[in-house]
């Protein structure tokens, strides 16, 4: 069984359920947030958290839109708006304003101000960081990836197997870690890994024009999950795969919450969870005045299991019963 | 006389104590009997009624009862959780069963609708019922309850009583008790014109202050005896002599004062509470072991699980013969508190330990303290008896162990049912305090008058003895295979296999067993073996007997068979102990002359507590290897080859000579 509620839970963060605190605060703390596509649920449960502690602040909100390159002019307001605290959003945004680690150029980068960010993946491989344990400089932050081992175990207690198949970017760095980690754990977990890739064009860009086929291939093959990777490529061509995946009854598996509409289930990290976890860094940064790299960058330790239950009719592949009481099932 | 008061006194103390406790059990019995059948009901009821929510919940996300997936799943997790159910089912609309499942020892009971069940529906999207959860108790758990209620509030009450029996002859042995006995003497020495001269009491207050006028006046009416004596004599009146004479034998008054006899009940009170705080372990520490080897990570075979058992028999079997010096020159009250002392911070620490290192050091601590206050009582009385007292003092020593192994196991189980095993063993520590306190109130630290200057059990001793074929087979082949047999098969291996089916103090009540046996056989024993003739026949016909017992265990079903092969085990030792005692004695005399009686008697402690440590090693290292079958059969063929090869042993040398020695548990 996985460690999940019904409700999303927060793990190890016992402060989550405490009272409003009324504190002296001095000062109202001024928080700079950078988002790649404008507001998400994770920014409501970092202002939640913040409001529910009783920390008075203003936040500062500017979205990227997509597109990183705006990040330096969006730079510019930041310094002069002199905040106590940068927020910052996915991999692109938090790489363009706090640079890498190895290289953080004070001109370009913002190096003065404390930083959280959040929704980055792999922290030490992006070069956001050289370790998760701390980050040696002014930041700290969050990441939403559940591990392989997890999933795993969640598609297990569904539907034991022993074929899983993937169907993955090459080209993406981050898709092929995940890919490698799978490989490494078939032993322990009794499993084969199933492998394709999307077709790489001449261009060197991916193409989803052979996906239906590929998914056909490993339905053949008797996989008896395809697991949906965060890759970029995938989810913004779920719409070629996860059809293709049911007319031949292989139940898919996301591990992010944008696939959890084309998945039989998912198993993520909480959005609105996520923001709360980054808040509570926040918290230790402005009011205990603890130092950025003296603070872990963590996941967080409870997922939560979403069951497609319009497609487990579709496909009458139910949850087993006990699950349900643990589940939050889309209707 | 005194007697008289005692008797009135401990009359009172139990009667109002059984009284009481009895009306108490009957109320509690009667009590939950009213509570535990309808609290049956609500639970059950609670179960099905969660259960057919998440079917409804199921139902109304469109998958119909007989599409169910991983019902059975739900079901078994209910019935694992709450070991009194016999079964649980859904059924559906009409009745039939879509999902069930049962216990197997209830599969042969029949359908769901013999036992006694309760339902809950399964509610459908629109608020009919689609189907129904129902959970089904045998009737007679509702009954097993009540009666392991009664069984408890025995249990307490047997233990109650020793208890009770314990702390009233401590508090015969304070000084403030001492001056009311001796005052009571008095009174009823006067009454029957009794002047004989009594030991002081001492003390002060207004009954040392009584007893001094009584003792004044006596000393005057004596004096002045005298004084008519010496002027009858001086005068030549023999009619005078003769009258005064006369008197004086009827009223005792020749008789002088003795001096007052050495408390050594005092001895026992701290003694039966320390033993009492180890015997308490004793349903659980195998399986504690086990889940401290398991949560660490380790492995947690049969032998890694003895391991702690068998540093801590070592450590006491093999220091006693050095702390015997020890503790003489430290003082034997001192070492028996520090002992104590030690013992409770060891009880402490094994109850905070979490993993195997520090488990086993904090066994170590204890086995050091348990030794030490074992050692120590033990000297305490030999130093204040001589050798006509010795064997009423031991007498008085085993008797307060045999009452702590009755009492121990079955209030450990009960309290590490209702507290945790860790809270027991604070439990523990708490009565190692207890008895370091009863020690620090009553025992004198002077050292005793007849300090027997023992050595220490050399090699060459030990030598010297196995190398008779006739000693080598009583201690290796009967003394050493007893206590493998004892702590082995009844303190290790039983706790260990019942401990996943039956609760502690179930495990408890069983090992209470060994201790009763003892405290009703060794007595009866004891007055038959003085005969010499009968010893080698109790040795052998106790330690076959005793082999023989381990079959109960594949002849009745559990619990029932461990609690007849305990009980035949405490019985067949109980008839071998104190004959087995004597023949050491007696043929050491005869065979190994060169060697002191306390020699002997050294080496044959030492080798029967190597026992105590060698059972669980050999137990767990079988049990290990080849299973607890083979472990338990090779147990058996030790204890009766040994039992054989001393009674042809006996046969072939031949036999003479009598003495009595009391025997020793643990």
């Amino acid at each position: 069984m996985i460690g999940v509620s019904r409700r999303t839970v927060l793990g190890g963060l016992a402060a989550l359920s405490a009272p409003r605190i009324a504190r002296a605060q001095a000062k109202k703390f001024k928080i700079f947030q950078i988002t790649y596509r404008g507001e998400t649920d994770v920014e409501r449960g970092f202002r939640d958290y913040l409001q529910q502690r009783g920390i008075d602040v203003e936040i500062i909100s500017r979205s990227a839109e997509l597109d990183p390159s705006r990040v330096p002019s969006i730079l510019e307001e930041l310094r002069a708006a002199k905040p106590d605290l940068v927020y910052t959003w996915g991999t692109p945004v938090t790489l363009a304003t706090y640079g890498k680690a190895e290289d953080p150029d004070p001109a370009k980068y913002i190096t003065d101000i404390p930083g959280v960010f959040t929704m980055v993946s792999t922290p030490v491989k992006a070069g956001v960081v050289p370790s998760r344990a701390s980050s040696g400089r002014n930041i700290t932050g969050t990441s939403h990836v559940v591990p392989a081992e997890p999933q795993l175990r969640a598609m297990e207690a569904y539907r034991p197997f022993q074929r899983l198949g993937v169907l993955y970017t090459p080209t993406e760095q981050n898709s092929n870690a995940i890919v490698a980690d799978l490989r490494s754990m078939q032993e322990a977990m009794n499993f084969k890994l199933l492998e394709r890739t999307f077709e790489i064009g001449a261009d060197g860009k991916p193409s989803a024009a052979t996906a239906p086929e590929l998914v056909a291939e490993l339905a053949e093959e008797g996989a008896e999950w395809l697991y949906y990777l965060p890759d970029t490529f995938l989810s913004q061509n779920i719409e070629q795969v996860a059809p293709a995946a049911t007319a031949h009854a292989l139940p898919g598996f996301s591990a992010v919450e944008l696939l959890q509409r084309s998945a039989l289930i998912s198993l993520v990290s909480r959005y609105y969870s996520l923001g709360q976890l980054t808040a509570y860094k926040a918290e230790q940064i402005l009011v205990e005045g603890v130092a950025p790299d003296a603070i872990p960058i963590e996941t967080l330790e409870r997922f939560a299991l979403i069951i497609n239950m319009p497609l487990a009719r579709e496909m009458k592949l139910y949850p087993p019963l006990g699950m349900l009481s643990y589940a939050n099932v889309l209707t | 006389m005194n007697r008289r008061m005692d008797a009135a006194v401990l009359f009172i103390v139990l009667g109002t104590l059984i009284a009481g406790l009895a009306v108490i059990s009957w109320q509690t019995v009667e009590g939950a009997r009213g509570l535990l059948i309808p609290a049956l009901d609500r639970k059950a009821e609670s179960v099905a009624r969660s259960v057919a929510s998440l079917s409804g919940e199921a139902v109304g996300y469109g998958i119909a009862l007989d599409e169910l997936v991983g019902a059975d799943a739900v079901l078994q997790g209910a019935l694992d959780e709450n070991p009194q159910f016999a079964a649980a089912a859904i059924l559906s609309e009409t009745g039939a069963p879509v999902a069930s499942v049962k216990r197997s020892r209830y599969a042969a009971a029949g359908d769901l609708q013999e036992l006694r069940s309760v339902s809950a529906p399964i509610v459908g999207p629109s608020g009919e019922a689609v189907g129904a959860v129902e959970i089904a108790m045998p009737v007679a758990v509702a009954q097993a309850l009540v009666r392991d209620l009664w069984v408890d509030g025995l249990v307490l009450l047997v233990v109650a009583v020793l208890v009770a029996l314990e702390l009233t002859a401590f508090a015969f042995a304070l000084p403030s008790a001492q001056r009311f006995r001796g005052l009571n003497i008095r009174l009823e020495a006067v009454k029957r014109g009794d002047l004989r001269g009594l030991p002081p009491v001492g003390g002060g207050g207004p009954i040392a202050a009584e007893i001094d006028a009584i003792d004044h006046r006596v000393n005057k009416l004596r004096a002045r005896h005298v004084r008519l004596e010496r002027e009858a004599a001086e005068a030549g009146d023999s009619a005078s002599i003769e009258r005064l004479g006369a008197f004086a034998k009827a009223h005792n008054i020749a008789q002088g004062s003795q001096p007052a006899p050495v408390s050594l009940v005092a001895i026992r009170a701290p003694v039966f509470l320390f033993f009492f705080a180890e015997e308490m372990t004793r349903p659980f520490l195998p399986n504690y072991i086990a889940h401290i080897a398991e949560n660490a990570g380790g492995t947690s075979t049969q032998l890694v699980i003895a391991a702690p058992i068998v540093i801590f028999m070592a450590i006491v079997a093999l220091s006693q013969p050095w702390l015997n010096g020890i503790t003489e020159r430290f003082g034997r009250a001192r070492a028996l508190r520090t002992g104590a002392l030690v013992a409770a911070f060891g009880f402490g620490g094994t109850a905070f330990a979490t993993n195997m290192v520090e488990l086993i050091g904090f066994r170590t601590v204890t086995a050091f303290g348990f030794a030490a206050v074992f050692v120590a009582a033990q000297g305490f009385i030999v130093d204040r008896t001589d050798s006509r007292q010795r064997a009423r003092g031991i007498g008085l020593f085993v008797s307060a162990i045999m009452a702590a192994m009755l009492c121990g196991p079955p209030i450990g189980g009960i309290v590490s049912d209702r507290l945790g095993e860790n809270a027991t063993f604070l439990v523990s520590a708490a009565m190692a305090l207890a008895a370091y306190a009863c020690a620090y109130v009553a025992l004198p630290s002077t050292a005793g008058q007849n300090a027997v200057h023992g050595r220490a059990v050399r090699f060459g001793d030990l030598v010297t003895v196995l190398k008779r074929p006739l000693m080598a087979t009583l201690l290796v082949g009967c003394a050493l295979p007893a206590k493998m047999l004892l702590i082995g098969v009844c303190f290790y291996y039983l706790p260990l296999s019942l401990s996943g089916q039956f609760e502690d103090s179930a495990i408890g009540r069983v090992l209470m067993l060994y201790g009763l046996a003892m405290l009703i056989v060794v007595p009866v024993i004891s007055a038959y073996s003085d005969d010499a003739r009968n010893r080698t026949p109790f040795v052998v016909g106790g330690a076959l007997a005793g082999a023989f017992a381990i079959g109960h265990l594949y002849l009745w079903p559990a619990p029932w068979g461990a609690a007849a092969m305990v009980a035949q085990i405490g019985i067949a030792q109980g008839i071998s102990t104190t004959p087995q005692s004597a023949l050491v004695g007696e043929i050491g005399r005869r065979i190994v002359p060169d060697l002191s009686e306390g020699g002997v008697y050294g080496v044959f402690r030492l080798v029967e507590r190597l026992g105590t440590a060698i059972g669980p090693l050999f137990i767990g290292a079988l049990w290990t290897a080849w299973g607890a079958e083979v472990a338990l059969a090779a147990m058996a063929a030790v204890v009766t080859g040994g039992a054989l090869a001393f009674a042809f042993a006996w046969w072939a040398v031949g036999r003479s000579g009598t003495s009595v020695e009391m025997g020793e548990v643990t």
